[in-house]
C-alpha cells in the first residue's frame, strides 16, 4: 500500500465510523449495492407489499365495508393524508408490515359467595366478555412511501379515538368510528367488529429520522398505494430527494413538478396530483401500540348460538358476527 | 518504495524511485449496464461514502471521477447534489481495475 493509499484508507475510515447506515442511505438515493445489473434507477425497495396474495392473513385495522369517510372519502382530497391506506376491499385500511404481537384475552366472571362454617365459597357466574384486543407492532420507514404509510397509520387510529365534534359536517355528534380487525386467515379474527380505545406510537431516541414529503393526493388509482408503490418511489427518489419535493409543494407544485422532479416526476405528478405541502420526520424503526374492544350490536349478540359458536359456524366470514 | 493497490487511483502511474511521476488515468470502460443516478443530498462532497456504500470499499471514491469526466473534475467538490453521473458496476469495475 503506498503512502496516499494509508493516509486516505485512514482518513476514509474516520469518516465512515460504522456502516449501519449503509442500507438507509442507499434506500434514500435509490440505490442498491454493487450497482448490478438489475439496479433500477431511482428505485427503492418498498418493504411495505400491500399487494399481498389471496387469502392475505396478515392483520389489518380497517373501517367499515361501506363506509365513506376517512380514507374511504368518495373524494380523493377527503382522504388527504390517509390516502395510503386505500386500496381493495380487502387490503384497505392499516395493515401491519411486521407480524405484530397480538394479546386476545376472554374471561369469564363469578362473584364469590362465601358461606358462613363452609370450607369452600360459592361461585357464581355473572357474565363473560373478550377483553380489549392488544397489538403492538412494528413500522419501519426507509423511504417516502413507508414514511407516507406510517403517518396515514398514525393519522387513522388517532382520528379512531375522536368523534365527530364542532365544525364537523353532516355527521357532527357521531362517536368515533367503529373499525374491523381482521387476520391471520378466516377463523382467528374473522372481521371483529371494534372500537379503539388506546392508541400509542412510540418516537424512539436511538433510531435516524427521515423527512417524509407530505404527498396530500388528488386522485390515486383503484389499486390504492400499493398499486402506485413501484412508479412512485421511482419518481421522488430520482427527483432531487426531499427537498426538491418540499420545493416544489410549498414553492408552485406543478411548474416545479414538471422541472425538478425529473423525468418519473411527471409520474408521481399525474398519480398522485399532488396538492399539498409540507414535510414530517419519521423515525426509521418505531412501534405502534393500539388496544381493540370488541363491540357487537344488540342485533348481533341476540343472534349468538353458543353451540353454534362451539362448532366454529359463527365465525370464518362477515356475515356470520365476527364473534370470538 | 510500496506499491499502490490495485483499489488505488495511483495503480498505474509511474515511478521514480520516491516520486510518482505525472498521474496516468485509470479509465473505466462506458457500459449499457452503467446506471445514470442523481447525486443525493446524502452523498453530496461524498465520493467515499457512496463507494463505502456501493463496493464496499471507500478507497474507490475516485471511480465516479474516472467514468465521468465530462461532469466530475474535483473528485470531491464536483460531486454536487443534483449533478447525474453515471454509475460503474461492481462487475465493471473487478474487470477494468482488478479489484
Amino acid at each position: 500500500m503506498g503512502l496516499f493509499d494509508a493516509v486516505g484508507s485512514q482518513v476514509a475510515g474516520q469518516a465512515l465510523g460504522d456502516a449501519t447506515g449503509t442500507a438507509g442511505r442507499l434506500a434514500i438515493a435509490g440505490l442498491i449495492p454493487g450497482g448490478s445489473i438489475g439496479f433500477k434507477v431511482g428505485g427503492a425497495k418498498v418493504n411495505i407489499n400491500l399487494n399481498g396474495g389471496a387469502p392475505d392473513w396478515r392483520l389489518r385495522v380497517s373501517l367499515a365495508e361501506k363506509a365513506d369517510y376517512f380514507y374511504k372519502s368518495q373524494s380523493p382530497a377527503d382522504r388527504g393524508i390517509m390516502s395510503p391506506l386505500f386500496g381493495s376491499a380487502t387490503q384497505n385500511g392499516v395493515i401491519f408490515p411486521y407480524t405484530p404481537q397480538v394479546q386476545v384475552t376472554h374471561t369469564a366472571s363469578y362473584s364469590q359467595q362465601k358461606f358462613t362454617h363452609s370450607n369452600y365459597p360459592g361461585y357464581y357466574y355473572e357474565n363473560s366478555e373478550v377483553a380489549a384486543i392488544s397489538i403492538t407492532g412494528d413500522f419501519t420507514v426507509q423511504n417516502n412511501i413507508e414514511g407516507q404509510y406510517l403517518l396515514a397509520a398514525i393519522t387513522f387510529f388517532r382520528a379512531c379515538t375522536k368523534m365527530w365534534f364542532g365544525a364537523s359536517k353532516s355527521r357532527q355528534g357521531f362517536p368515533p368510528p367503529m373499525v374491523f380487525l381482521n387476520g391471520y386467515g378466516s377463523n382467528y379474527l374473522p372481521n371483529v367488529p371494534c372500537v379503539v380505545t388506546s392508541f400509542s406510537h412510540t418516537m424512539p431516541n436511538d433510531c435516524d429520522y427521515i423527512d417524509v414529503p407530505t404527498v396530500i393526493p388528488g386522485s390515486v388509482g383503484a389499486g390504492g398505494i400499493g398499486g402506485a408503490v413501484s412508479q412512485a418511489v421511482g419518481g421522488l427518489m430520482q427527483g432531487g430527494g426531499l427537498n426538491a419535493v418540499t420545493g416544489a409543494l410549498t414553492g408552485g407544485l406543478q411548474s416545479v413538478v414538471g422541472s425538478t422532479l425529473g423525468p418519473s416526476g411527471a409520474g408521481i405528478a399525474s398519480l398522485l396530483g399532488a396538492t399539498g405541502g409540507g414535510s414530517t420526520r419519521l423515525p426509521t424503526n418505531s412501534q405502534i401500540t393500539v388496544s381493540l374492544q370488541p363491540v357487537y350490536s344488540r342485533k348481533a349478540v341476540s343472534g349468538f348460538n353458543l353451540d353454534d359458536f362451539a362448532a366454529g359456524k359463527m365465525i370464518g366470514s362477515t356475515s356470520k358476527g365476527g364473534f370470538i | 518504495m510500496a506499491k499502490y493497490s490495485r483499489s488505488s487511483p495511483y495503480y498505474s502511474t509511474d515511478r521514480f524511485g520516491k516520486f510518482l511521476d505525472v498521474m496516468t488515468d485509470r479509465p473505466i470502460k462506458a457500459k449499457s449496464a452503467d446506471i445514470l443516478y442523481k447525486i443525493d443530498k446524502v452523498y453530496e462532497y461524498r465520493p467515499d461514502l457512496l463507494a463505502h456504500d456501493l463496493y464496499g470499499s471507500a478507497s474507490l471514491w475516485w471511480v465516479f471521477t474516472q467514468r465521468n469526466p465530462d461532469v466530475i473534475q474535483d473528485p470531491i467538490f464536483d460531486f454536487k447534489a443534483g449533478r447525474n453521473i453515471y454509475i460503474p458496476t461492481k462487475d465493471q469495475l473487478n474487470s477494468d481495475l482488478g479489484v
